[in-house]
């Protein structure tokens, strides 16, 4: 006779756990859509690319080996204004790895001896990631710039220099939309007083063409 | 005892008590006309206003002033301007700083906005309509009397509502911060500090300069800003810093405003253009103090101008990375030079502006 409601139970339990299996695989795969979204990926296009799941895909590595050559800002020797020096970069298919690849850029030095570049050498970053809105994140490892000069000015050449260089058209790839502003964290925060000390980064930063020097080259 | 008790024995008339709760739950008409007039040339200009109580203060409606002035309020999105004789004010509710075409003030109280009326304190009145648009008004009908004659004061150069323009120095750095250091370990907050000392005492006859630090002690950013903006009530504010760079090639002196409005608001509209004038004739003035052209003006969106509520500019003196000018920045002749260049910039931009 107690069969029959133990196993009524059983069955509704056993309903009940599915449903919540199912309910945190669904809110897993929303949360994994969402992080390839902030990367500049669709993630509908991908499922359409991956040839079964044994394809993986990671976002630093370029899925193009295609090289590209692009202009990239420094500061002119006298560290007034900023000039453009053409780089090549592996070109890919996302606008946020071409991005990177340029970011990397920025921090070799620069062509001439003379000209310097607006990152140093030891300038490390914690993740770059590209917004809806055409919003570019970049986390910097806060120590790496511990040898970058401390003034306006400098801070404005660094800061114009990056933004200037990552929201260039040439930059943009069949997948990801445009990079309209940069926002700079550091250490996954917003910046305090300590780095930047004078420039304020608390917005997101548009570029800035006042600051690139007028050139035959640049006009 | 209870309150009415304490009201009767303390003889707080009943009127009082009824100001007094009226302030505190908002604004109630309360008082008596008030009357105003100015003589311009051979014109008369008269008002007569119902006097209302708004929070407490005395106030009567901006509008109805300017209107019977024959004068145009316009009130957009928190901001108010006035059109008058030919001058226009930009006024920001709850803010006492008015930017008007021939001057740069602050009034006593904030004017402020109940039910659909703008109210300005009775005793903002005559600064509001003098320094804003020169007009003389006075309290009752006393300009009705003959016209004024030649020779009377008016208000000084370089005066703002009657006093001296406040002119904040700050020195950059300081404390446990030192800034940036040369090569021969010359220190920017000992530079900034030195310069900024001796710009405050050359500004001393024209203006009122006031320094965010006198000694070698550390303030952040915030505590700046919020000094120059409240306690120090500053009507222009002049930051002193070195320049740095990662090579010790860069050299000379820089001049970094207030960047461009993201927003149209006609205050900070004109904070701007102050900034720049303002940074412009110190770049000039420099120029002309140390016979070195100056490296450029140029807008930046530094943290001390992220709440600043004034024109404000940051002067790097000269690159103290350079091993060449660190030498100059700490001799002391030179520094004399630098802050000779900082005051002149700064006095040319107040006779400019009051003229």
């Amino acid at each position: 006779m107690s069969d029959a409601p133990n196993k009524s139970n059983l069955r509704s339990i056993g309903m009940v756990a599915w449903a919540l299996f199912t309910l945190v695989l669904f809110f897993c795969v929303l949360l994994l859509a969402n992080e390839l979204m902030k990367s500049g990926r669709n993630p509908l296009e991908l499922a359409e690319n991956v040839d079964g799941l044994s394809v993986p895909v990671t976002p630093s590595a370029p899925s193009a080996s295609e090289l590209r050559d692009v202009p990239i800002y420094v500061a002119s020797a006298d560290g007034r204004m900023l000039l453009p020096e053409r780089r090549s970069i592996p070109f890919g298919e996302f606008t946020v790895e071409n991005c990177r690849a340029a970011l990397d850029e920025l921090r070799k030095p620069s062509n001439t001896g003379s000209n310097m570049s607006v990152l140093p050498a030891s300038a490390e970053y914690n993740a770059l990631f590209l917004t809806e809105n055409g919003e570019l994140v970049i986390d910097f490892v806060t120590s790496s710039l511990q040898t970058t000069a401390k003034s306006t000015g400098s801070e404005a050449l660094m800061v114009y220099g990056i933004v200037n260089s990552l929201t260039q058209d040439v930059l943009r790839a069949q997948n990801g939309g445009p990079v309209k502003t940069v926002r700079f964290l550091f250490g996954g925060e917003a910046p305090g007083e300590s780095f930047p000390a004078h420039f304020d980064l608390s917005q997101p930063i548009a570029p800035n063409a006042a600051w690139i020097l007028k050139t035959e080259a640049t006009q | 005892m209870n309150f009415w008790d304490y009201a009767r024995v303390s003889k707080v008339s009943q009127r009082s008590l009824l100001y007094f709760c009226v302030g505190l739950f908002g604004a109630s008409a309360i008082a008596e006309p008030r009357t105003f007039s100015a003589r311009v040339g051979e014109d008369v200009y008269t008002c007569t206003v119902e006097e209302t109580s708004v929070g407490g203060l005395a106030s009567v409606s901006l509008k109805e002033v300017v209107r019977q002035l024959g004068g145009q309020v316009r009130v957009e999105s928190g901001a108010v301007r006035v059109t008058l004789l030919g001058a226009t004010a930009n006024i920001v509710l709850g803010d006492t700083r008015i930017a008007s075409t021939h001057n740069e003030f602050t009034i006593q109280h904030p004017a402020r906005e109940f039910e659909n009326e703008i109210f300005i304190a009775v005793s903002d009145v005559a600064p509001l309509f003098n320094y804003g648009f020169k007009l003389n008004l006075q309290r009752g009908d006393a300009a009705l009397a003959p016209p004024v004659t030649p020779g009377q004061p008016t208000v000084a150069p370089s005066s703002v509502a009657g006093r001296k323009l406040i002119v904040v120095i700050d020195a950059g750095h300081g404390g446990t911060d030192p800034g940036e250091s040369g090569p021969a370990g010359a220190e920017e907050r000992t530079i900034s500090l030195a310069i900024a000392l001796r710009v405050a005492e050359l500004l001393k006859e024209v203006c009122t300069p006031v320094l965010t630090r006198s000694q070698d002690q550390g303030i952040s950013t915030r505590e700046r800003v919020g000094a120059a903006n409240v306690t120090l009530r500053g009507d222009v504010l002049v930051s002193i810093h070195t320049g740095a760079s990662s090579s010790p090639v860069p050299s000379g002196f820089e001049v970094f405003c207030l960047p461009p409005p993201t927003a149209q608001d006609p205050r900070l509209q004109m904070m701007v253009q102050r900034s720049l004038a303002l940074g412009q004739s110190i770049a000039n003035a420099m120029t002309g103090a140390t016979g070195t052209p100056a490296r450029g003006v140029h807008q930046v969106p530094a943290l001390i101008f992220s709440s600043l509520q004034m024109p404000g500019v940051i002067v790097e003196t000269g690159f103290i990375t350079n091993p060449t000018e660190e030498a100059l920045l700490v001799n002391a002749e030179y520094q004399e030079k630098l802050a000779q260049g900082i005051a002149n910039g700064v006095v040319a931009y107040v006779k400019g502006m009051t003229q």
